[in-house]
């Protein structure tokens, strides 16, 4: 009987380990935590708790939060813990308010941090998002190779509306954002804003990531799918990082669920080749690396969180080596999304390289 | 509670996971290759010479940088830096890559990517660049063309229309139908300053079109004296007791690549390459059979059958032999251009030829025999002509006496001396002295006809 108990006990514990295994990690997207690390009846509460971002005169928030997409999201370390005992929520930092240790494992998060586009000649450093950094002097408000026409269809709205050229500053989401909806004009007044963007999704229950609503895609980008890693890659290895989604040969953007698709909402085609002569225009996304040349040697080799690459099909879950799945060149192989120390928001020191810093990751025979 | 008990299973899995995957990462790392740092090697990748594009928009990316060949998104920061051509290019290039429209020259800057650097004028490149032709480079002689395009642009040039046909048909695993024709011969990303270290073949330029991935004479065994023990560098310019390639004592091509094994990957015996400048096929060039009158050209790895009338250094060549020297295609051609028809070199063998040669049926060949081979001054008689060698040497004069009706061949007039035979009528590629036998040009003479290998 006991020997019994004990084989019971193992099996048990043999499937709760492989459950946890395979199963995606707590997503800590979906918010937990008492109420009132996010929101408040008041405005004007007196005291206004210090873990709290600090009060703005352009609050109170809707949905009563304690501050907005900025306020909540920026602070002093990559993750911050906010409320009491038991009841914390755990917030990730993108616009850190002191200097990060730079971007990488133990330094910043997945997408960079926004801290280095604040700085004095940090416009290419990262996204100029509003209330975070001027619109960049160079570019302007309409972001490079914005084309109106190469990502209409999306279910959520197309971004900027399809307007020829943006006449407003990028923001976290909505209208002109990259998270949430592009079109959820809520109180009708033309624009779809932060609130209205991501309206609900904190609340939402994202253990599984489909793409079928805001919360329940990839880190809210409306549509977008992957695997979301539980500490946003603050911790990072071969095994222990995001797995972005990305398809092989995505022309024209059919598929409408990969990051690099995200970056084309406003960025345009980046992998499109030439006609007649099959040879790259621009450096490819959304396409496999190739399992030959130069290219042949990546292929078996550790998953590099620094220089990311997108997996097609998500159910063989986190990758730990490059692979026929896991091969798939993206925007974010090379960029951060949010910002990084690095000119152009690159993941590595390009421009201050002779053959491109972590370029020679893939192109092994070009370092 | 029972959350964080799962938490801290997750922890310690993804611990354990976290050092499997270190020690499967060193497994990793060292199972990879070595041979770190090609392009860091080459000549555009170099820290202080390399790749360096004159515009405001890459002023801050270091020399060397991808960037200034390559522009990943089709702009820089926004915005197109010079040349502005609006649409993308090919290999994210910051131009076209070649216009295959142009099949006969001469070239614009804008024909070839390279030319935008490569150039004398208006060269991209901060600073610029000075390309000598290899009769500089590598013979010494004083300075002529300073950039690549130039070069080209010259009397006779390597035909890039015809490079790039030929490299396209032929080297498809590499080659395809956007790619630049330069690349037939070099690797941009392999390519090193032999310019600079013109007696060292570690830094050489060139890849063979049969092996693209790497470099052509870096390693032992690409060397001239591996193709062959009968080489005899010619001597470097104005000099008679150095050699090329930059004037040292090393006589034997231990220092230069094997230029004969490179070009012979196209121009072989059994490659047939057309020339839109020529308007017909180019001669095939058997560079390896020996066998004397039956086999390849002379100048290769066959050999003169008696004797020769030769020049130093060859005439006392510390090779220790008189005939079966081995020449490199390069010790009489120009790779992208010259000056001369069929690109032959303005300084040979220490010397600039007497003067140009600018038609192909003419006598001036003289002008390149003449700097290694004999002529009658050597025997008491005219500059440039070769009576002795053909006629009155007693050792291996092929048409010896000379024969009576000399106007068969040499045709009427010649004041001091019948007047010489344009030396291109026998003497090229593959070349015998079948003309002879052809009533339709001077010399006609089909009774004297040997047969003999005349190159």
């Amino acid at each position: 009987m006991c020997y019994k108990a004990a084989f019971a006990i193992k099996v048990w514990f043999f499937l709760i380990v492989s459950f946890l295994c395979f199963f995606p990690f707590k997503l800590w997207s979906q918010v937990s935590g008492v109420c009132s690390n996010c929101h408040t009846m008041h405005y004007s509460q007196t005291p206004w708790p210090s873990e709290w971002p600090t009060r703005s005169p352009s609050g109170p928030f809707r949905a009563l939060t304690v501050g907005d997409c900025i306020g909540c999201h920026s602070g002093s370390a990559p993750i911050k813990t906010i409320g009491p005992s038991g009841e914390q929520s755990t917030i990730p930092v993108v616009n850190m308010t002191t200097a990060p240790l730079g971007t990488g494992a133990g330094k910043s998060l997945a997408g960079g941090n926004f801290y280095w586009v604040t700085q004095a000649g940090g416009d290419p450093y990262g996204h100029n998002v509003v209330g975070i950094a001027a619109p960049d002097a160079t570019i302007g408000l309409t972001p490079p190779g914005w084309d109106p026409t190469a990502t209409a269809s999306n279910s959520f709205g197309q971004i900027a509306g399809g307007a020829a050229s943006w006449t407003s500053q990028l923001t976290c989401a909505g209208t002109y954002g990259c998270h949430g909806k592009h079109v959820n004009d809520l109180n009708g007044d033309g624009v779809t804003d932060n609130f209205e963007a991501i309206y609900g999704a904190h609340h939402e229950d994202d253990s599984v990531i489909d793409g079928s609503t805001v919360g329940k895609s990839y880190r809210f980008l409306a549509g977008i799918l992957g695997i979301e890693d539980n500490d946003w890659e603050y911790t990072a290895s071969a095994t222990d990082h995001n797995e972005y989604k990305g398809v092989n040969g995505n022309s024209g953007y059919t598929d409408m669920s990969t990051i690099s698709y995200l970056c084309a909402e406003c960025h345009g085609y980046y992998h499109s080749q030439a006609g007649s002569h099959p040879v790259w225009l621009r450096h490819p996304t959304d396409f496999a690396l190739p399992n030959s040349g130069e290219y042949a040697a990546v292929y078996g080799t550790s998953y590099d969180p620094v220089v990311p690459l997108g997996e097609d099909d998500l159910s063989l879950g986190v990758q730990s080596t490059v692979n026929s799945s896991g091969n798939i060149v993206m925007c974010i192989s090379c960029h951060r999304a949010h910002g990084s120390e690095f000119f152009k928001a690159m993941r590595w020191d390009y421009k201050g390289s002779v053959y491109g810093d972590k370029c020679s990751v893939c192109h092994t025979e070009k370092n | 509670m029972e959350t964080n008990v799962v938490y801290a299973i997750q922890r310690k899995i993804k611990e354990k996971m976290k050092v499997l995957a270190i020690v499967l990462g060193l497994i990793l790392s060292f199972s990879l290759p070595a041979g770190a740092g090609n392009y860091s090697l080459s000549a555009h990748g170099d820290a202080a010479n390399g790749v360096k594009r004159n515009v405001t928009e890459l002023s801050s990316y270091v020399q060397g940088n991808c960037a200034h060949c390559h522009e990943q998104h089709a702009s820089i920061n926004g915005a197109e830096p010079t040349p502005s051509g609006g649409a993308p290019s090919g290999f994210c290039l910051f131009a076209d890559n070649f216009n295959t429209t142009n099949t006969t020259g001469s070239y614009l800057q804008s024909d070839d990517f390279c030319f935008y650097c490569h150039t004398s004028l208006n060269s991209l490149q901060s600073g610029g660049i000075t390309n000598y032709d290899y009769s500089t480079t590598f013979g010494g002689a004083t300075a002529s063309v300073t950039g690549i395009l130039d070069a080209f642009n010259q009397t006779s040039f390597h035909n890039l229309y015809d490079v790039y046909n030929f490299a396209k048909n032929n080297f498809s695993s590499f080659f395809t139908a956007s790619s630049n024709p330069c690349v037939a011969c070099h690797n941009p990303h392999l390519a090193r300053r032999n310019k600079a270290n013109p007696t060292d073949p570690s830094y050489t330029a060139i890849s063979r079109p049969t092996a693209h991935s790497q470099l052509w004479g870096d390693d032992s065994g690409e060397r001239m004296s591996d193709y062959t023990t009968n080489y005899q560098a010619p001597y470097y310019y104005n000099s008679t007791s150095t050699y090329e390639p930059g004037n040292t004592a090393t006589y034997n091509g231990s220092n230069m690549p094997d230029y004969d094994t490179f070009c012979t990957d196209c121009h072989n015996s059994t490659n047939t390459i057309y020339s839109t400048t020529l308007g017909r096929n180019l001669y095939k060039i058997d560079w390896v059979t020996a066998g004397g009158e039956s086999g390849g050209d002379k100048h290769g790895q066959n050999s003169a059958t008696t004797s020769l009338n030769i020049k130093d250094p060859f005439a006392t060549s510390p090779l220790g032999i008189s005939i079966g020297f081995v020449l490199s295609c390069l010790d009489c051609h120009e790779p992208h251009g010259s000056p001369n028809v069929m690109l032959i070199r303005r300084e040979v063998n220490g010397g600039d030829l007497a003067g140009n040669i600018t038609a192909f049926d003419t006598v001036y060949w003289s002008y390149l025999c003449g700097r290694c081979h004999k002529d009658d001054s050597y025997y008491g008689g005219y500059a440039g002509k070769f009576e002795y060698i053909h006629h009155l040497d007693p050792d291996d004069a092929p048409y010896p006496g000379p024969p009576s009706r000399c106007g068969w061949c040499h045709g009427g007039g010649g004041g001091g001396g019948k007047p010489p035979i344009p030396c291109n009528r026998c003497h090229f590629h593959g070349g015998n002295d079948s003309c002879l036998l052809d009533s339709s040009n001077l010399p006609y003479y089909p009774s004297l006809y040997t047969g003999r290998r005349c190159f």
